[in-house]
């Protein structure tokens, strides 16, 4: 297995070393906008709730903002030129769940293969945050007409009580599944065996030893940067 | 048995009265997030706790696929 390096030496090249591309900048360029605009709006509403007396409300939905912007910038790059299905679990995933698990429990072979570009629980964390998302940025958006903006007045009525409640447990339902995902998150990525891939949405490439070392080559072929 | 179902209702959402007197859904229990936060720390704990065997479990199968292929082999 790759071993841990620190983090100088993550964006050291060995001598000799070739580099593939993981991200392009524009995908890593949304995962950090994101990245900070979950984190503001994780802050402004969960900061009232634990007590911290702040003007809050107009950052949360600038923030809000940011995040539907992002996604869909994401949501249009994904259909028109990402690597669409590298994301979608497939059968090939769904075998090595089998084996990881059959070789945890019985100690036997054969022993799953090595991922495409995302390992099952990327891509399951992925179609997790995206369905959160979702959730928060239609009801977000909804929320808004509670609100007085630069852009229009506000109109609490636009919706009946029963249906503004409803419109709350989602969105504050959506808001706590977050925190816990984005924490597992931020542990699995610092993880010494994964640290690696923090660099790769820092600078965009990986090595070609550490794609070697961690992709069935068969599955995810990326294109190789020259020095 | 619905008055259990009313004290998980009761411990999920939060709820209030509207003009009318009428008992309305206002959103989620906020103390969800602390049971949210627990049960993520918790997770952690218990995964960097059992990563190391798990590690070692895959490498003894690994190790026992070599030997088993050496044996078929010779």
């Amino acid at each position: 297995m790759f071993g841990p390096r620190t983090i100088d030496a993550q964006f050291a090249l060995a001598p000799g070393e070739s580099r593939v591309a993981r991200h392009a900048l524009a995908e890593r360029l949304f995962h950090w906008t994101l990245a900070a605009s979950f984190l503001v709006l994780i802050v402004t509403a969960f900061g009232p709730i634990l007590g911290w007396k702040f003007e809050w409300v107009a950052t949360h939905w600038i923030a809000g903002i940011v995040m539907t912007l992002a996604i869909l910038f994401h949501l249009g790059r994904a259909l028109l030129s990402l690597e669409f299905w590298s994301m979608m679990v497939d059968r090939i995933d769904l075998r090595d769940l089998w084996r990881g698990l059959v070789g945890q429990l019985s100690r036997r072979g054969p022993l799953p293969g090595k991922p495409g570009k995302y390992e099952l629980g990327q891509k399951l964390f992925h179609w997790g945050i995206a369905g959160v998302a979702v959730g928060l940025v239609a009801t977000g958006l909804l929320m808004l007409a509670k609100l007085d903006t630069p852009f229009w007045q506000r109109n609490p009525y636009w919706l009946s009580e029963t249906a503004w409640g409803i419109v709350y447990t989602i969105h504050g339902i959506c808001a706590t599944l977050a925190l816990p995902m984005i924490i597992v998150h931020v542990y699995f990525v610092l993880r010494p065996e994964h640290v690696h891939l923090l660099r790769t949405m820092v600078t965009g490439w990986e090595t070609r030893r550490e794609y070697l070392e961690d992709t069935d080559t068969s599955r995810w072929r990326p294109e190789e940067l020259k020095e | 048995m619905q008055q259990e179902v009313q004290v998980m209702f009761d411990y999920l959402f939060r709820f209030g009265t509207d003009a009318y007197g009428q008992t309305i859904l206002l959103g989620a229990n906020w103390d969800l997030f602390w049971w949210f936060l627990a049960g993520s720390v918790a997770f952690l704990i218990v995964h960097a706790a059992a990563y190391p065997v798990l590690q070692r479990r895959k490498a003894q199968v690994a190790q026992r696929i070599a030997r088993e292929f050496i044996h078929v082999r010779s």
